[in-house]
């Protein structure tokens, strides 16, 4: 039946998994686990997510987001509150973000099309990172508030988006 | 059929995901001030942004869609294919086609979308256990971000689709000389005129016209060509006679039999109407509901096909006796009737007499329980068997008594129905078919 149809190309997350891989195995060497427990833990969390999201009927999806945002929270825990971790957690979430738009169950070009979402979501870390340690003499509190004061402007340009979608859709809809 | 609706677009919906994503970030947050460290703040706060972000910056996808969609296959087999049409300028990304089987209908191949410039095409394959007739909701139209985060329902144009299975032999009962089952054959007159039958009068001939039609002696008296017109032969009206009243069989069941006779009614119906004979239906539950009177042509063809896709399984049974009396109101007797009943029950079984009593010639059309997959609790090999035997024993004796009074067709074979088209022909053989 589908013959006729040519096979539309699907991303197959290579990219997205080893990114997200390498930033929670170097988030993980820089917990006090033992035996680079940490590290092998970020890895194989990884290499198991991506295995359950390509299991047939995917069904197993959540499951691997999960899995993968269980790892990042144990691992961020765990990791000694310095400059160097508080980046490369950020960049782990990042991270999951992109892995999760190059889901082969999504079409071609998805990745492509989440830049611009991802890249909002770095500049609200990005302040809050910048606020926190960029400054030396800030203390962490004001990084918090900044982080906080990201979501609230973006919650309002939200707020603001929804007004006018729901202005076009009564337009198309005429 | 409803009329090509369009469905009114829906706001952005959170999807799971991005449930769960704030639900991480909430807890990594969380974490933060219980462990006193930054580290799990720094990684809950992208989870946090993102679905707001995904909301915010990501395409909003087209205001609306063109459907044009269709059914092909044959038998079992329906295989869906159609195409969604975008405004031009708008991003087919994102767009989602989600179609669900309606009851009776199984999916045997994955629903397969491809996306294609300002075109989105889909295809899929049902298979339906048994003959059938349906209409089908347009498919539901998504888009969604490319994160899957939120999405939003998208207008779309388009009407719902008529998919009709019944057995191929059908298409050959349009053959049929409804007089031979008629006691009193010739009530209504053909206004086809054509090549063959009774002779009508004559024409001027046509180039078309074959020898054998030219009338040479009137093309000699009169000086041009003159051909012989023929009133073609009459097939007959037909009345169509669905029972709905409910069985011992349970309410699962009486549905797939109704579901199989309405399919069965309308492919007879569709196949008589081709040859301009009248054909007529009614519904008889607790009392003779829904009736469409005896006509052709293709309001009629509409007619019917409302009045039997309309039909549902009553929750009273109504005397044989009661459907005869109000028959009469509306045909006139001896229209060669078709009951189509699964004559489950003896109260079932009292309709085809007294129809013949009043006046009605009938052939018994009766799909059988025992064709139904599943219809029966999990038995042991053995007990099944014999259970088997019992019902086919006690079906064929129930079915035997009737053919005292009208021919009877023990429609076991779901796709097939030589057996009808036999008792259509041969309406005088008693024998089982």
């Amino acid at each position: 039946m589908s013959d006729s149809l040519p096979s539309e190309p699907r991303p197959s997350g290579l990219g997205a998994t080893v990114l997200l891989g390498g930033a929670l195995a170097l988030l993980g060497l820089l917990t006090s686990l033992p035996y680079f427990l940490g590290p092998i833990a970020g890895a194989v969390a990884v290499v198991a997510a991506a295995r359950l999201r390509t299991r047939p009927g995917g069904r197993a999806g959540p499951l691997a987001l999960g899995l993968v945002l269980g790892v990042l929270g144990t691992l961020s825990a765990l990791a000694p509150p310095v400059a160097s971790a508080e980046l490369i957690a950020g960049f782990a979430a990042l991270g999951v973000l992109l892995w999760i738009a190059s889901d082969p169950s999504r079409g071609a070009g998805a990745l492509r099309q989440a830049v611009p979402i991802v890249a909002i979501a770095g500049l609200a870390f990005a302040v809050a990172l910048a606020l926190a340690v960029g400054l030396p003499t800030v203390p962490y509190g004001l990084g918090i508030a900044g982080g906080l004061a990201a979501i609230a402007v973006l919650l309002v340009g939200f707020a603001l988006v929804a007004a006018r979608s729901g202005s076009d859709r009564g337009a198309a809809t005429a | 059929m409803s009329p090509p609706s369009a469905a009114r677009a829906s706001p952005l919906r959170w999807r799971p995901t991005a449930i769960g994503l704030e639900v991480a970030g909430a807890v990594f947050v969380f974490l933060a001030f219980a462990l006193r460290t930054p580290v799990p703040l720094f990684a809950g706060l992208p989870l946090l942004a993102a679905p707001v972000a995904s909301a915010l910056a990501g395409a909003r996808g087209p205001g609306s869609v063109d459907l044009r969609w269709s059914a092909e296959g044959s038998g079992p087999v329906v295989e869906l294919s159609g195409t969604l049409t975008l405004p031009p300028g708008a991003p087919a990304e994102g767009l989602e086609v989600r179609l669900d089987p309606p009851s009776g209908f199984e999916p045997s191949a994955p629903l397969r979308v491809e996306h294609d410039g300002a075109t989105v095409r889909f295809r899929t394959r049902w298979s339906v256990r048994e003959p059938t007739i349906a209409v089908l909701d347009p498919p539901v139209v998504v888009w969604r971000d490319p994160l899957g985060l939120v999405e939003r329902e998208v207008a779309r144009t388009g009407a719902p689709l008529p998919v009709e299975r019944y057995p191929p032999e059908l298409l050959r009962l349009r053959a049929t000389r409804l007089e031979r089952v008629r006691m009193v054959p010739g009530e209504t007159r053909s206004r086809r005129r054509g090549t063959h039958g009774e002779f009508f009068g004559l024409r001027d001939a046509d180039r078309s016209d074959p020898v054998r039609q030219i009338n040479w002696r009137a093309t000699a008296r009169v000086g041009r060509w003159l051909a012989n017109e023929f009133e073609l032969d009459l097939t007959g009206d037909l009345l169509i006679v669905q029972d709905t009243r409910p069985t011992p069989l349970g309410a699962e069941r009486d549905d797939r039999l109704l579901s199989i006779g309405r399919a069965a009614s309308l492919g007879i119906a569709t196949s008589f109407l081709r040859e301009k004979s009248r054909v007529g239906y009614a519904a008889f539950g607790e009392f003779v509901g829904t009736v469409v009177p005896l006509a052709t042509g293709r309001i009629q063809k509409l007619r019917l096909r409302e009045a039997i896709v309309a039909t549902r399984r009553s929750p009273v049974a109504g005397p044989g006796e009661r459907c005869a009396v109000g028959l009469s109101r509306f045909f006139p007797r001896g229209v060669t009737t078709l009951v189509i009943s699964p004559a489950a029950s003896d109260p079932l079984a009292e309709l085809p007499p007294y129809l013949r009593r009043r006046g009605w010639p009938v052939v018994l059309l009766s799909p059988s329980p025992l064709a139904l997959p599943g219809a029966r609790p999990a038995l042991l090999p053995e007990d099944e068997a014999l259970a088997h035997r019992l019902e086919r024993l006690d079906r064929r004796h129930r079915l035997a008594d009737l053919w005292i009074h009208c021919p009877v067709v023990d429609w076991d074979e779901l796709w097939s129905l030589e057996g009808l088209s036999l008792a259509f022909r041969r309406p005088s053989r008693r024998r089982s078919v």
